[in-house]
C-alpha cells in the first residue's frame, strides 16, 4: 500500500476516515501518523478516533485500503435516514473518506453535505459501512415514535408516510400487517428485499 | 427527428466523428531516465500526480486496434524496462464511442459495470478502492447520476457526471465522453511489460463490440437471468471470459455488479 512511502500515505489518509480490519472497530478517523523503527510504512503507527469517540493507537496495517460501499445512513442527529453516495472526486486526492466526497442522493436533487457532516455522523456512517441496521419491526416502531424516515438496509428504508423506499425512490408500501410490498416496476429488487426482511415480512 | 436514445454520441455531444478505436495514456514513474520522445503517435507530458522521474505517454490521436498494439509495444521497447511498480501510475484506455447510439453506449456501460469488480481484481490489489480509479462499489454516485441523466434524457444537465472534470477519478470515467467522445477506463496500474495492457485493451474492445448484440441494457440484464452469468460472460468477453468464470466469487461479484445498476436499467424506458 502507498508504495511504502510514509509521507505519501499520510498525505492521502490524514484527517480522513478509513475502515479498520479489527472486528467491530469500524470506521476510524486518522488523527496522526508516526514513523516506526525502520522509518517505513510497515512499522508506522497511527493515532485514530473510534466511532465511540475514543482516541486509540494502532498499526497502519490495521486499515483497509478500500472504505467500502455506502448507502442509507440513519442519522445520529435527526434519526432521518439519508442515502449517501461517494463521488469519484478528483481534486481532494484522499484515499479515505471526507465530507467533500459525499452527496445526499435524492431523485429530484443531489444535495451536498455541510462541512463537518462526517464528523457528526461518524458512528452512523460506520454502522452503514458495517451493514448494521435495525430490523424491520424496530424500524416501524421508530417511524411511529419519532415521525422520521428509517433505513433497514443500505438500499431500503421506510418513510415517515410508511412508504417503502429504494435508494430514496418510492418503491412500494408498508401494508396494514407491517409487511413490505413492492410496486410492480420495482420487482427487480424483490430478491434483495426478501434477503433483508425475510419471506415472512414480504407481501406479494 | 431522432430520439435521445437513437442519436449517436457524436450528435448528442456535438462532437465531430473521429476514426480510430483506442486512445492510450501510460503514466510512468521511472527507475532511470525516461525517454522524452517516442514517435509521432505519442505525446509526452508531465503529470502532477506522479513522483520523481515521471512522464505520461499519450496517444496523439485515436488508433485502430492493430496500430494500437504496435504502438504500445514500441513504447515499452523504448521504456526499456525502466517502469517502476507504483500505485500512483495508471494505464488509461479510452474507447472511442462517438459512433455508438446512446442506447448502445448505455448498454456498453452496463456491461462493463456488471463485471467491473471482477475485472479490477486482475489489475492489482491496490487498484481495488484506489482513489485514482474508484469502482462503482466504492463510489456509486455515477450510477445515481446516470439514473438522473436518463430521466432527463440529457447528458449535460444536473448531475455533472458527464461534464464535471472534478468527477473523473472513477474506474470508468464518464467525463471523457463530453471532451473526447470516449469512455476512459482507468482501473489498470501501469504494468512493467506491455502484455497486460494489450490484454486489457483487447478485452475492452471485445466488450464494446459484443455489447451491441443486446438491444439495450434491460435486455442485457434480462439475459443474465435467462441464460446465466457464464453464458453472458462468454458472449461479452469472448476469449477473456474463462479467467473470470473460473474465479470462486464469479457469481456473487457479478450479482453485486448487476444490483448496483439495476435501478437505472429497469426503471427507464429504452424505446426512445
Amino acid at each position: 500500500m502507498f508504495n511504502n512511502d510514509l509521507k505519501y500515505a499520510f498525505s492521502r489518509i490524514n484527517k480522513t476516515f478509513m475502515m479498520s480490519k479489527v472486528p467491530n472497530k469500524g470506521l476510524v478517523k486518522i488523527l496522526e501518523m508516526k514513523s516506526g523503527d525502520n522509518n517505513d510504512l510497515a512499522t508506522a503507527r497511527i493515532t485514530f478516533l473510534t466511532k465511540r469517540g475514543e482516541v486509540e493507537e494502532g498499526d497502519i496495517s490495521e486499515l483497509k485500503f478500500s472504505v467500502g460501499k455506502l448507502g442509507y445512513v440513519n442519522s445520529q442527529l435527526s434519526g432521518e435516514a439519508m442515502y449517501i453516495s461517494r463521488a469519484p472526486v478528483r481534486l481532494d486526492y484522499k484515499q479515505g473518506l471526507n465530507t467533500g466526497q459525499l452527496t445526499h442522493i435524492k431523485p429530484e436533487k443531489f444535495q451536498n453535505l455541510k462541512p463537518g457532516w462526517l464528523e457528526t455522523q461518524h458512528k452512523a456512517v460506520s454502522e452503514c459501512l458495517e451493514g448494521e441496521y435495525p430490523k424491520l419491526g424496530e424500524v416501524i416502531e421508530q417511524v411511529e415514535e419519532f415521525n422520521t424516515q428509517v433505513a433497514f438496509s443500505k438500499c431500503f428504508a421506510i418513510s415517515r408516510k410508511y412508504k417503502l423506499l429504494y435508494k430514496e425512490m418510492v418503491a412500494g408500501v408498508l401494508t396494514s400487517d407491517d409487511k413490505v410490498k413492492l410496486n410492480n416496476q420495482f420487482s427487480f429488487a424483490e430478491e434483495e428485499l426478501i434477503k433483508e426482511v425475510g419471506n415472512e415480512n414480504f407481501s406479494r | 427527428m431522432k430520439t435521445f436514445l437513437a442519436k449517436t454520441v457524436a450528435d448528442t455531444l456535438a462532437l465531430a466523428p473521429k476514426p480510430g478505436l483506442f486512445g492510450v495514456e501510460v503514466e510512468v514513474e521511472g527507475s532511470a531516465i525516461l525517454p522524452r520522445e517516442i514517435n509521432n503517435s505519442w505525446v509526452v507530458t508531465r503529470d502532477g500526480s506522479l513522483r520523481g522521474e515521471a512522464y505520461e505517454y499519450v496517444f496523439s490521436r485515436p488508433l485502430g486496434k492493430e496500430d494500437t498494439v504496435l504502438e504500445v509495444k514500441e513504447l515499452y521497447r523504448q521504456l526499456n524496462g525502466k517502469v517502476t511498480d507504483s500505485m500512483r501510475a495508471g494505464a488509461h484506455v479510452h474507447v472511442n464511442c462517438l459512433e455508438l447510439t446512446m442506447r448502445e453506449l448505455f448498454t456498453f456501460i452496463a456491461a462493463y459495470y456488471c463485471f467491473e469488480d471482477l475485472l479490477t481484481e486482475d489489475l492489482g490489489e491496490e487498484r481495488q478502492g484506489n482513489l485514482f480509479c474508484l469502482r462503482l462499489s466504492d463510489a456509486d454516485y455515477s450510477s445515481a447520476a446516470i439514473m438522473q441523466c436518463l430521466s432527463d434524457r440529457n447528458l449535460t444537465l444536473r448531475s455533472g457526471i458527464f461534464t464535471n472534470a472534478g468527477l473523473r477519478y472513477a474506474a470508468l470515467n464518464l467525463v471523457s465522453l463530453s471532451k473526447f467522445g470516449s469512455l476512459e477506463f482507468r482501473a489498470m496500474k501501469t504494468p512493467q511489460t506491455p502484455e497486460p495492457l494489450l490484454d486489457w485493451i483487447d478485452l475492452l474492445g471485445t466488450m464494446k463490440e459484443q455489447s451491441k448484440l443486446y438491444a439495450n441494457p434491460s435486455e442485457l440484464l434480462g439475459a443474465f437471468s435467462a441464460n446465466g452469468g457464464t453464458a453472458v460472460a462468454e458472449v461479452l468477453l469472448g476469449k477473456h471470459a474463462a479467467r473470470q468464470i473460473a474465479k470462486p466469487n464469479f457469481e456473487r461479484s457479478l450479482f453485486e455488479g448487476i444490483r448496483a445498476i439495476q435501478h437505472w436499467v429497469f426503471l427507464n424506458s429504452w424505446e426512445k
